[in-house]
């Protein structure tokens, strides 16, 4: 491995697992995940020399984030899809709750959040899933922190349209945000 | 039950995910990233050669004044492709829904506030027919679902605004839809207005009137999608719609060339003085501070010399998109250039032909990542010129009306008022 990219190897091989399963959480798709962190991780391997002194992961989460809300519009751009995913998640994986069944919660969770919004379904990754701050959460989306707040609030309230069985789950305070 | 379940459900679904094995692949694909960037620069300094309709440029009749002829034109010729208009032009079978068919709005379209937008491809005024008859300003786009995604369906809307149209000094009226109305990403529009620019959030459904002095007749997006140029004969503004501060700039918005991809700073064209060469002149990312200025060298083109500029220009990282008249002393009658500002020579031209009508032909940017220059034509329509091959196809119909396409470029970076706004690609 030629000097410029051997630090590069080991950050991409520590951060790689959690980016491929943080964009699979937005795109639903685990072929589509790691072509965007594949793709992502390019773009920051082309630009490694002015990153890796700052923050790269930083920076690599923002590529794949954006890339990751973004790639649906480019793709309609270029096929015409006969169903937007919202509408692709059949109704049949809809579970009895069960009272406690994991399994059947977690079908539940997946078909709720495959009906949001590729921007709502990122801001609940980085949120809950990353646990990191609405400001951070902003900067990485290139987004107000506002926006951040009401479209955490619109994905929850939504979840719990799709999913009454989640209401627990996903309840807020008064603030948005969860309890 | 917490943000801590929450968590945990997101986490036992991430669990389906194996371990991936990206690293070195994505070492590799840097690897060929960086070769292909290396030939296209180096394709780009060597140009490619011209096709075998530019060898009637190189007859006696259309020597260039003041140049040479004879093999020392035709290895200066080589360096540009001369393109010129097919007959017929072939329409492009996928170019719908992205693009419509045809550039006429439907009269009963529903208002924009009804059938929401994710973002606008172009906008469109018809000619009003008949005086006083009202402006009507239309949106061609990809309708929103939940909050903001697209659904997949184009189609067109109606802004529900009151605009008047623009005038300047002599009195002479304008249109307040000019080329670069619609901004960045299709988001939001800008008009023009007397002592004003209205601003519409496609997306948002927003207008607001911000106020800018002077007999405004042109607007000039900055890539951010935040920041714009508002233009009158006797000055231009850099307005920030978000703030609605509004600072004196140097640039003259209407010459400055939208940057849509691939570099930063402004670059503006305009036509020479006393019939000399057309300039270059070099800003800042705000058009603030002027740094430079250069002539186009067009001589290597032959015949194609700037009589006068058309339209305006758009600019894609170093390439520059204008069309143009030619010099009356010669028969090449309208084309489309395009200039290289790190070299100020022309590059590429597109042959539109001769005896055309006034204002028949412009430039309304670029598309596919500084490969496909956008041209609209009175008589062929909204074409797509391919750069790399010099095809040239039809995207939609002719329209007797303004039309604006949204910039879609991406890997910039400005600054502009000590906050930096970059796209990565």
């Amino acid at each position: 491995m030629s000097e410029p990219y051997a630090d590069f190897t080991a950050f991409a091989e520590a951060t790689q697992l959690r980016m491929v399963r943080a964009a699979y959480l937005i795109c639903g798709d685990r072929h589509l995940a790691e072509d965007l962190a594949q793709s992502a991780l390019i773009k920051l391997a082309l630009r490694w020399s002015q990153v890796r002194d700052g923050q790269p992961e930083a920076y690599l989460r923002t590529i794949l984030y954006r890339d990751a809300v973004s790639w649906w519009r480019r793709r309609r751009r270029e096929v015409l899809v006969a169903d937007p995913p919202e509408h692709r998640q059949p109704d049949e994986q809809r579970q009895p709750y069960d009272g406690g069944d994991r399994s059947h919660l977690r079908l539940m969770f997946a078909g709720a959040l495959a009906r949001l919004t590729p921007r709502q379904r990122a801001v609940l990754v980085l949120r809950y899933y990353e646990d990191q701050s609405e400001a951070y959460t902003a900067e990485v989306l290139g987004i107000a922190v506002g926006t951040v707040k009401s479209q955490t609030a619109a994905a929850l309230r939504r979840l719990r349209q799709l999913a009454p069985e989640l209401a627990d789950l996903v309840r807020e305070d008064s603030r948005g945000g969860l309890r | 039950m917490s943000r801590d379940d929450l968590r945990e459900m997101f986490a036992d679904l991430a669990e389906e995910v194996p371990e991936a094995r990206l690293a070195e692949a994505a070492v590799a694909g840097a690897r060929r990233v960086r070769r292909r960037r290396r030939l296209i620069a180096g394709a780009a300094v060597a140009v490619l050669a011209t096709t075998v309709g530019a060898v009637a440029w190189s007859s006696p009749e259309n020597v260039p004044p003041g140049g040479t002829h004879g093999s020392a034109s035709a290895s200066a010729a080589s360096k540009i492709r001369i393109d010129r208009l097919p007959v017929p032009i072939a329409g492009e079978r996928d170019a719908g829904p992205y693009w419509p068919r045809w550039l006429t709005p439907p009269s009963d379209a529903p208002l924009l506030a009804d059938a929401p937008l994710s973002h606008a491809v172009l906008l469109a005024m018809p000619l009003p027919v008949g005086v006083g008859a009202p402006l009507r300003v239309y949106a061609y786009g990809e309708g929103s679902v939940n909050g903001g995604s697209g659904d997949g369906k184009f189609g067109w809307v109606r802004l529900d605004v009151n605009l008047l149209r623009t005038l300047d000094q002599a009195g002479i009226a304008g249109s307040p839809v000019v080329p670069n109305s619609l901004g960045p990403l299709g988001r939001r529009a800008a008009f023009p207005q007397r002592d004003g620019v209205l601003i519409v959030d496609l997306i948002e459904g927003g207008v607001e009137l911000i106020s800018v002095p002077g007999l405004n007749t042109d607007v000039t997006w900055l890539p951010d999608g935040r920041h714009l140029l508002v233009s009158s004969p006797t000055g231009t503004w850099l307005v920030d719609v978000e703030t609605s501060t509004v600072v004196k700039a140097r640039a003259r918005g209407g010459d400055v060339t939208p940057l849509v991809g691939g570099a930063s700073g402004l670059t503006a064209l305009t036509d020479g003085v006393s019939d000399g060469p057309p300039m270059l002149r070099f800003y800042d990312d705000a058009g603030l501070v002027e740094r430079d200025s250069r002539p186009v060298d067009a001589r290597p083109a032959g015949p194609y010399q700037f009589g006068f500029l058309v339209g305006r220009g758009w600019r894609y990282g170093n390439l520059i998109a204008r069309a143009a008249a030619g010099r009356p002393d010669t028969d090449v009658g309208y084309f489309v250039a395009v200039v290289d500002d790190r070299t100020a020579g022309v590059t590429n031209v597109l042959d539109i032909g001769a005896r055309r009508d006034a204002g028949c032909c412009t430039a309304l940017g670029w598309s596919g990542a500084g490969d496909d220059v956008l041209i609209t034509t009175d008589t062929e329509g909204l074409l797509r010129w391919h750069l790399p091959t010099g095809a040239v196809t039809r995207l939609s119909a002719p329209v007797s009306g303004i039309v604006s396409v949204a910039p879609m470029g991406c890997d910039w970076t400005i600054t502009v008022d000590n906050i930096t706004a970059e796209c990565m690609p």
